[in-house]
């Protein structure tokens, strides 16, 4: 199988230039003066980018359509709260057993769902999610703390560093963020990625080829899973607190809709999305109370006419370029 | 997406453990012996602003600002700067927008309204070593004895409001009583409260019910309590559940059978929600604008004045505990934030709009009177069409117990 | 008999707002999320109706009729671009709108909770057979099974509905026929608003009126239309029966037990029979 180029931008071949853009550019952030306030958004949007990373491998790479991702991620970040609080692991191993924990949750989730396609998957998806965040609030309150969350939630410790400093754990998400940035990349662009990429685009085709379609789907929707559980420990660690709504269908709303907005199927393309996002709503609703009106309108707009999300029009000035180049006689 | 209603309003056992980490705020600052006066005194405020909390959050909010209008937005000296976020009734986002407030300088955290979101704020300022002012969730556990170092409350906690409401129950000679609770730990030991009181006067609690909230439907539970033969309904359903209640049971005419109780889910913008249904039904309140002391005559002056309307419960209760906090930090002189928390702690205030508040120095819980009522309909131009009068009120010696 | 006539009521609501849903999801193919909103609309009309002209029934005939003015313009302007594209567009344009229809709610009408009564004709209980019931349930039941054997008879019965139904299963023939599927469209959504409306206002006397009902109900919805079928009136008014009565029992016997049990019929149904009880085979997967 010829090893094909992962594509981070439409028009852009190389995700090694983008991701040692994206290292600096966190580099220097973690560096810089950046106001204390802001190192909180900051950390918000490496974290939530490691859901819509792994998020996008179930979405956009393989084409599965799922409304239920925020039980594994609330599952990640009960998981990492009872360690740390009650077994008192050490913080990095909280944080592995969170994504093993989504991980496996994804594959029980994927076990049934994958029976199904389309919307009928993206439904179903759906009603397990909310029996999870019901199970949350209400049934497993030894586990969760029910309705009030569990608070108290400590940051890492490493090498005698505490991350209870916010741009200290800057530094630790950045990190965390960027190696899973490079699985993912290297997953896109491995065999299996292209394997799973075919069967989001013609599946009967890879299953004649010799692929069973529905093993594939059901490890890729694992894997989105590690990501969002250990997105969800980050977020539980960085708040100090967790609560059953982030088991909620809203949340998994919240990452779809990240992900289409920067670009779904791209490498860069969600974390494009959740950075906008999240400082759409920041700086939104500094300037006017109507904030949430304009971020429907912004989300109704991007559908419309940018489909392919902010990716998309980046990725335009250049796809433009590769047709002129194309049209142009020799 | 973050409009996931939360109905659930009142108390909780704070999960947080007694140890906390109490980490720097920020990097680089030196400690000095005395701390220097800042450029501004920075108070971060977090409650609903939006969805159905909302109405309650605006309400804290004119209080708050009126207190600090009062001072003339100052505090020795140094400018006052008042930040609020909204939580949009969510514990996630309250925390969320707490701590970065909290990572951008703020000397203290007031909120919220809803137990959880409050536990939850005060597991972070305890962690972050920043007071908190807390004025409106009444869950008893929030202010446990030796629980917390850096957050007070100003308002009634559940044993007050229960306490009060056993006793309005017992004055109209209430004797079986059908209960009605959401089903969480908080809503479950309010309940357990309200049962020990009930049974220390003779009351006999003749049902219970136990629902999920949001809660859907009430038809079968209030169905149950006809049957029961009760002679009065006690719910401690808050916000929308109680809205949906009291709408319901008004369909069926539960007023006419019996009384409807409730520990304090019934206030001003409840009534407005349910009109003439909320007439007759008894509820515990955190501040009525009829009381009669005269810094509360003096605060509701300047309240219409400056809102056209006499203030709400959740106004008063918040413009009550800002006006003494701010006063207590403005005495100690002193910038460094232990120096408040030693000054609030066995603090007295005389003049509060409800007469003499001392604050307890065990468990920062305020000991205070608390007051019952009854839901109206009003005829005078100035009021709201529907509101509460006061009926009973309890002193405190018969709610607390002194600290050691 | 308490409970049956409380599991009528139920499903009655249950109806109301999910016939709507279903008919767009069915006729259209279009996952709408804003249904929600629509429905909050409603109920926000519906108060302002009453209290401008102060009856309860004129405002229960136009309040629908407003909120699927407000669907045919949603139609036209936000959705015919997105038609035909996938479900997480449709999706991603919904929320879009659900946010929009709130901020133009508050907007006009602020943020605290609005008061909605039942006309006082009918909020008297009544005592049948050893329950206490409300009349307006009664009412609710009534009003209910009517819309439901209107929508069944125009679907099912006139020209209109052969129209609609029609166009939805096959619509490049419909339109070789003549038929200009576009108002086809237009209409069905406008039709399935003013439904979602009208469940608002008629509902709104039993439930607290605020910015957010509207979320309280979707899922609901969402529950009925897959269990009933994308398009099926028939399935909807068996799913709303069965959800009903099993809300109704279960609230009186175990009630942390109803949500569970409801998430889990729908799973089983999707696994078992996806198309629902009597949806028809859709080219939605």
């Amino acid at each position: 199988m010829r090893r094909l180029p992962a594509r981070v931008f439409p028009g852009l071949s190389s995700s090694w230039a983008g991701g040692l853009v994206l290292a600096a550019a966190l580099a220097g952030l973690v560096a810089s003066d950046v106001g204390s306030d802001r190192l909180l958004l900051l950390n918000l949007v490496l974290v939530y980018s490691i859901f819509a990373l792994g998020y996008d491998l179930a979405f956009g790479l393989g084409g599965l359509l799922s409304l239920g991702h925020a039980a594994m991620f609330g599952l990640g970040a009960y998981v990492l709260a009872n360690a740390t609080l009650r077994l008192g692991w050490p913080f990095e191993a909280a944080l592995l057993a969170a994504g093993l924990a989504g991980m496996l949750l994804a594959a029980v989730m994927g076990a049934v769902a994958l029976r199904l396609s389309g919307i009928f998957f993206a439904l179903v998806t759906l009603a397990m999610g909310q029996l999870c965040a019901i199970l949350a609030g209400n049934h497993l309150r030894g586990f969760t703390g029910g309705l009030d969350g569990l608070s108290g939630i400590p940051r890492p410790r490493l090498f005698g560093i505490d991350f209870s400093n916010d741009r200290w754990f800057l530094a630790y998400n950045a990190v965390v963020f960027l190696l899973l940035l490079v699985a993912a990349a290297r997953l896109r662009a491995s065999p299996f990625g292209q394997v799973v990429a075919g069967i989001r685009l013609n599946a009967p085709r890879i299953e004649q080829l010799g692929w069973r379609a529905n093993r594939f789907r059901a490890a890729i929707f694992a894997i989105s899973g590690f990501y969002a559980g250990i997105a969800g420990a980050l977020l539980a660690s960085l708040l100090f607190f967790v609560s059953p709504q982030v088991v909620e269908w809203t949340t998994s709303g919240d990452v779809l809709i990240m992900t289409v907005l920067g670009g779904a199927g791209t490498l860069f393309g969600p974390v494009l999305g959740v950075a906008a996002f999240e400082l759409l709503k920041d700086e939104l609703s500094r300037w006017t109370d109507r904030w949430y009106g304009l971020l429907g309108l912004i989300f109704v707009l991007v559908t419309i006419f940018a489909p392919g999300g902010i990716a998309g029009l980046l990725g335009a000035p250049t796809r433009w370029l590769s047709r002129r180049r194309a049209a142009a006689p020799p | 997406m973050r409009f996931r209603t939360m109905t659930s309003v009142r108390g909780r056992v704070g999960m947080t453990l007694a140890a906390a980490l109490m980490a720097a705020s920020a990097i680089g600052r030196p400690a000095f012996a005395a701390e220097p006066a800042p450029a501004a005194f920075r108070i971060a405020a977090v409650v609903g602003l939006s969805g159905p909390l909302a109405v309650i959050g605006a309400d804290m909010r004119r209080g708050v600002e009126l207190a600090l209008d009062e001072r003339g937005r100052s505090i020795n000296g140094v400018p006052i700067e008042i930040t609020w976020d909204d939580s949009e009734g969510k514990p996630q986002v309250t925390v969320q927008k707490a701590a970065g407030r909290i990572a951008g300088g703020a000397h203290m955290v007031f909120g919220e309204i809803s137990s959880p979101a409050t536990s939850a704020l005060s597991g972070l300022t305890e962690q972050r070593g920043v007071p908190l002012l807390i004025t409106f969730a009444a869950d008893n556990a929030l202010t446990a004895p030796g629980r917390l170092h850096w957050s007070f409350r100003t308002g009634k906690n559940v044993d007050a409001t229960v306490g009060v409401t056993a006793g309005f129950a017992e004055r109209n000679k209430i004797r079986r009583v059908f209960g009605v609770t959401p089903d969480y730990d908080a809503a479950r030991g309010s309940w357990t409260v309200f049962k020990a009181m009930a049974a220390a006067r003779g009351i006999e609690i003749v049902g219970e019910e136990f629902h999920p909230t949001p809660a859907r439907d009430f038809s079968i539970t209030l169905d149950k309590a006809v049957r029961s033969g009760a002679d009065a309904l006690y719910f401690i359903s808050q916000g929308n559940d109680a809205i949906t209640l009291l709408k319901q049971a008004n369909e069926i005419g539960l007023k006419d059978r019996m009384k409807l109780l409730a520990p304090g889910g019934v206030d001003e913008s409840v009534l407005r929600a349910v009109g003439a249904a909320g007439v007759g039904v008894g509820s515990s309140m955190r501040y009525h604008w009829s009381e009669d002391f005269p810094a509360n005559k003096d605060f509701v002056a300047r309240y219409r004045a400056k809102y056209n309307e006499v203030p709400s419960a959740n106004a008063g209760d918040a413009y009550d505990g800002m006006r003494w906090w701010l006063r207590v930090v403005a005495d100690t002189k002193s910038w460094d934030k232990k120096d408040w928390v030693a000054a609030m702690a066995g603090s007295v205030i005389e003049d509060s709009v409800e007469g003499r508040k001392v604050m307890g120095a065990c468990d920062h819980q305020a000991r205070q009177i608390a007051i019952a009522g009854v839901g109206v309909e009003n005829t005078a131009p100035d009021l709201p069409r529907y509101g509460m009068v006061v009926t009973d009120v309890m002193q405190p010696d018969r709610i607390y117990t002194p600290c050691p | 008999m308490s409970i049956l006539a409380i599991g009528l009521s139920l499903a009655a609501m249950l109806f109301l707002l999910s016939a709507g849903l279903t008919l767009i999801f069915g006729m259209l193919g279009v996952v709408n999320f804003a249904h929600g909103s629509f429905y909050m609309l409603g109920a926000y009309l519906g108060f302002q109706l009453i209290q401008s002209t102060g009856s309860f029934w004129l405002a229960l005939a136009l309040a629908p009729l407003a909120g699927a003015a407000v669907g045919t313009a949603v139609e036209v302007l936000l959705l015919r671009p997105v038609y035909g594209r996938e479900h997480h567009v449709q999706m991603l344009l919904t929320f879009g709108v659900i946010l929009m229809l709130e901020e133009a709610v508050r907007a006009v009408w602020g943020l605290d909770y609005k008061e909605v009564a039942a006309p006082a004709a009918l909020a008297v209980p009544v005592h049948l057979l050893g329950a206490t019931i409300s009349g307006y349930r009664l009412f609710l039941i009534g009003f209910g099974a009517l819309a439901a054997a209107l929508l069944f008879t125009v679907l099912e019965r006139t020209r209109v509905g052969v129209i609609v139904r029609a166009t939805s299963s096959d619509p490049e023939m419909a339109r070789a026929l003549g038929l200009d599927v576009g108002v086809v469209r237009t209409g069905v959504f406008a039709f399935g608003t003013g439904l979602a409306a009208l469940a608002g206002v008629v509902t709104a006397p039993l439930f607290p009126v605020e910015l957010t009902m509207g979320f309280g109900v979707i899922i609901d919805c969402f529950v009925v239309v897959v269990i009933g079928g994308f398009g099926s009136i028939r399935g909807a008014v068996v799913a709303s029966l069965l959800l009903g009565m099993v809300r109704a029992v279960g609230y009186g016997v175990a009630p942390q037990w109803v949500d569970l049990l409801g998430y889990s019929l729908l799973i089983l149904v999707l696994l078992l029979r996806p198309r629902g009880l009597f949806g028809r085979e859709q080219r939605l997967a």
